[in-house]
């Protein structure tokens, strides 16, 4: 039987929690093309360089791929690559990093040709590390553009928030059916 | 998204050599157009040639490639990437994979198709051995 | 690492100032009075003599019906003149109005507006067969954490969609929609069409880059079950 597949793309800026949530979701341990990290102004041992790959069998002839890319700004080129003919993007951020908002406007920049066709949701994490910016500062910059798409708090390592924010890209799909 | 980098002091004792070995590279490969020496998470060290390219975005893309490579590699079981190559209409891209004092470096040669890939393999794996020596 | 509160910009929240029977004077005291220490309140108030509004003025003299509401004003200020009864009234001001008397009021009922949903403006009752479109993801303060709520903001997000397919699609009661849906409306941000209307408010989205259209509503219920989302 021939298998129907879906894709969703989780994307972001390096730390994240793409390639932890896509292993919420994999079956099996997501491929990952983790190298060694030699920028010294990123504090992470290892960075994603090519993407992260999962997947989830939904049974019936249905699965979920699950595609992560690269987080730095210079492999941008990976990010409208692996989003085309997703069935929905979700876009993951780090309220501890310098400037979260400034990420975002990044993100929405490169993927601005996909945004309108696109259904996406974002995620914002560490926000009880970090309260500011508000959830709410991200939802006004997103209306800003034209564009509304759910906008959560999430804690990646736990499986309940990444599904729902599939979930909500799920709905958005469903809407537009 | 700022990415203001610094690269690790290890990378940096490599930048001398990278560069030597580019240059050397390029004039030693009749038909290359271009040599972009990059670390595996996609910096450019060096880069020679005299085609116009953006030595910052091919070690990118190149390092996403070798990433995939070593992925798939991993996958069924063959080991660590060697080499790969993207062979087009206009041209090929030939990728090693190094191990340079500990670090991962990947290099490309971009060459006209009139160019024995067989050499280019040669040079490349030539230049890694010259780069540990250094 | 932490973020410095005061460099993140301030938007104020608008409230509105409906004004009843109040004679020029205090009229003209509200309006300096709100003008002069508008900086020391959270919100921005607009004085208002009719349509929506979150908060009710009025002289003692008058309970009246007032226009443009439904189930009674959000909050109610009394101004009663000095030595008369108090009212049912949620604040109660003595006439002649005092600036301090005032912004202090005000103020007190910023606090409990903020942190009491249903103290806010009841929209006029929705028409009938109405369909339901969000313009901007709610507030953090609406949404509340709710799952159901977030995904009924998620159905409310693409198109039109009306009340009995929201309560079917997202296997939330009706009641429970509609006040979500009520809610909603009090912010500004939800689009209210007849049915069959299309207003020029919307802005439809383009068609998706893949097709996906020809999945549907079994194929987003195998996918949620086969991934364990089991919200219902």
């Amino acid at each position: 039987m021939a298998m129907t597949q879906h894709k969703i793309v989780f994307s972001g800026p390096p730390g994240a929690g793409k390639t932890t949530a896509i292993a919420m979701l994999s079956d099996t341990p997501p491929v990952v093309t983790d190298v060694r990290n030699t920028d010294a102004g990123l504090s992470k041992e290892l960075t994603t360089v090519g993407l992260d790959f999962g997947q989830a069998d939904l049974g019936n002839g249905q699965c979920v791929r699950l595609f992560g890319t690269p987080g730095q700004l210079r492999f941008d080129f990976m990010w409208r690559i692996i989003a085309t003919d997703a069935l929905g993007l979700v876009i993951l951020l780090d309220n501890t990093r310098p400037d979260p908002l400034d990420d975002f406007a990044t993100y929405l920049d490169a993927y601005a040709d996909l945004l309108p066709t696109i259904n996406c949701a974002v995620g914002i994490g560490r926000t009880g590390e970090c309260a500011l910016p508000t959830v709410d500062q991200f939802s006004s910059l997103l209306a800003e553009r034209g564009l509304a798409f759910p906008v959560l708090p999430v804690d990646v390592r736990r499986r309940e928030d990444v599904l729902m924010l599939v979930d909500t890209v799920l709905i958005q799909a469903e809407m537009r059916t | 998204m700022n990415e203001m980098t610094s690269l690790s002091t290890l990378t940096t004792t490599l930048l001398h050599p990278a560069r030597q070995t580019a240059q050397a590279l390029f004039a030693e490969v009749d038909g290359a157009r271009a040599v972009v020496i990059a670390t595996a998470d996609g910096f450019d060290l060096a880069h020679a040639g005299h085609q116009t390219i953006d030595p910052a975005r091919l070690a990118a893309m190149v390092s996403s490639v070798s990433a995939l490579g070593d992925a798939a590699s991993r996958e069924t079981g063959i080991g660590t990437p060697r080499y790969l190559v993207i062979e087009s209409s206009d041209g090929r891209l030939v990728v090693r994979c190094m191990q340079v004092q500990q670090q991962a470096l990947v290099a490309v040669v971009l060459t006209d198709k009139s160019v024995t890939l067989g050499f280019v393999l040669s040079h490349l794996a030539q230049a890694e051995q010259l780069m540990n020596a250094a | 690492m932490s973020r410095d509160a005061a460099t993140a910009p301030q938007v104020k929240r608008e409230l509105r100032l409906h004004l009843q029977n109040l004679n020029d004077n205090d009229l003209a005291k509200v309006n300096a009075f709100l003008r002069i220490g508008g900086e020391r309140l959270q919100c921005d108030w607009t004085v208002v003599f009719d349509g929506e509004f979150e908060v009710l003025m009025r002289g003692s003299d008058e309970r009246g019906d007032v226009q443009g509401t439904a189930g009674g004003p959000a909050a109610t200020v009394c101004l009663a003149d000095a030595g008369t009864g108090q009212h049912d009234a949620v604040e109660a001001l003595a006439r002649p109005l005092q600036y301090e008397a005032l912004l202090d009021a005000l103020s007190a009922l910023e606090q409990r507006i903020a942190s009491t949903p249903a103290l806010r403006a009841v929209p006029r009752a929705f028409p009938p067969d109405a369909r339901f479109r969000l313009l901007r993801w709610p507030s953090a303060d609406l949404l509340q954490g709710d799952r159901d709520r977030q995904r009924l903001a998620s159905f409310l997000l693409t198109r039109l969609v009306g009340l009995d397919e929201l309560a079917r699609l997202s296997h939330v009661g009706k009641p429970q929609c509609m006040e979500f849906l009520v809610l909603l409306a009090t912010t500004g941000t939800l689009d209210i069409a007849a049915a069959d209307a299309v207003p020029a408010t919307v802005t439809a989205r383009a068609e998706p880059q893949a097709n996906h259209q020809e999945m549907d509503a079994h194929h987003f219920a195998s996918i949620r079950h086969g991934l364990g989302l089991t919200w219902r």
